[in-house]
């Protein structure tokens, strides 16, 4: 709750309207950079353990895709035929490959939009 | 306007990750209102304003982890700011600015009031006669609408010397206002 303080002076001006006043206060001039000017201003960012972990996951889960995928070629050219489990198998490298390499690009991404609105 | 959730997300996010996409958010929303008051603290020095605005900014950045959420951070951001204009005035009374450039300043304020109408011209001339201490509670109390026990807390000044610093700033603008309207 708003305290209110008992003004016992002989001001004629009372409390409200010089409240209504002070609203008449002109604006500050225009600074549409000043964010941007704000944030450039910040001190550099601290590199992130968890940034480099992210990444050092994602590109060693693409190394071991990349690997199954050459591993399993080579059965595949030994054995002779493509089975519908090879499919499968692939279908699902494909699938993983694919949600790291996103994961990666989106990190990429985030931090080069971070540099940006520096 | 963010929300109490939203805002808090954001000092989250801001800790948490060093999110400046998060900050520059809390920024676009708090700069406009920030700046004007310290516009109208200043005595309309936009130059002065923007550069306290900012060290505000940037102080509630760095010490965001200080900041414990009980206030909201429009409060803690206003101690920031006022702290800074203080520390200011300090600084220019010990480098002693020179008359012309207040003159200067002073007469683009009461111009630029004038524009917006003549009200605002009239509340501006009683602002300059206030000295920087009235200015800043004034601006705290009757400008922004802060309890008198939030100012006690933000200036740091007892409440005793809150309430008389206000009658003073209060009886010296109606002064002003009332020779103007002669």
């Amino acid at each position: 709750m708003k305290s209110t303080m008992n003004m016992h002076d002989d001001t004629p001006l009372s409390d409200n309207a010089l409240r209504s006043l002070m609203q008449q206060l002109p604006e500050a001039p225009a600074s549409p950079w000043f964010t941007r000017r704000v944030l450039h201003r910040l001190p550099p960012r601290k590199r992130r353990i968890a940034g480099r972990i992210e990444v050092a996951a994602c590109v060693a889960g693409i190394i071991a895709v990349i690997v199954f995928a050459v591993i399993i070629a080579r059965q595949w050219g030994a054995g002779g035929g493509f089975t519908v489990g090879d499919a499968v198998e692939y279908a699902a490298l494909l699938g993983v490959f694919g949600l790291l390499t996103a994961n990666l690009l989106d990190f990429y991404n985030r931090r080069h939009m971070q540099r940006i609105s520096r | 306007m963010l929300s109490r959730i939203e805002e808090i997300s954001l000092i989250a996010r801001c800790v948490a990750a060093d999110d400046r996409r998060a900050f520059g958010r809390l920024v676009e929303e708090h700069q406009p209102a920030l700046r004007r008051f310290l516009f109208n603290l200043t005595g309309g020095d936009a130059a002065m304003a923007d550069d306290l605005a900012q060290e505000a900014f940037i102080k509630a950045y760095t010490g965001l982890r200080q900041f414990k959420g009980v206030a909201r951070f429009r409060t803690w951001l206003y101690t920031i700011a006022v702290r800074e204009f203080a520390n200011a005035m300090r600084a220019a009374h010990e480098a002693e600015c020179g008359p012309d450039t207040m003159e200067r300043v002073a007469d683009s304020y009461t111009s630029r009031a004038a524009e917006r109408s003549e009200a605002s011209h009239d509340v501006a001339v009683a602002m300059r006669a206030l000295n920087p201490s009235e200015r800043t509670l004034v601006m705290l109390y009757y400008f922004d609408d802060r309890p008198i026990r939030e100012i006690v807390k933000m200036t740091g000044m007892p409440e005793g010397t809150v309430k008389v610093y206000l009658q003073r700033a209060k009886a010296k603008m109606a002064r002003v206002l009332q020779n103007d309207k002669q």
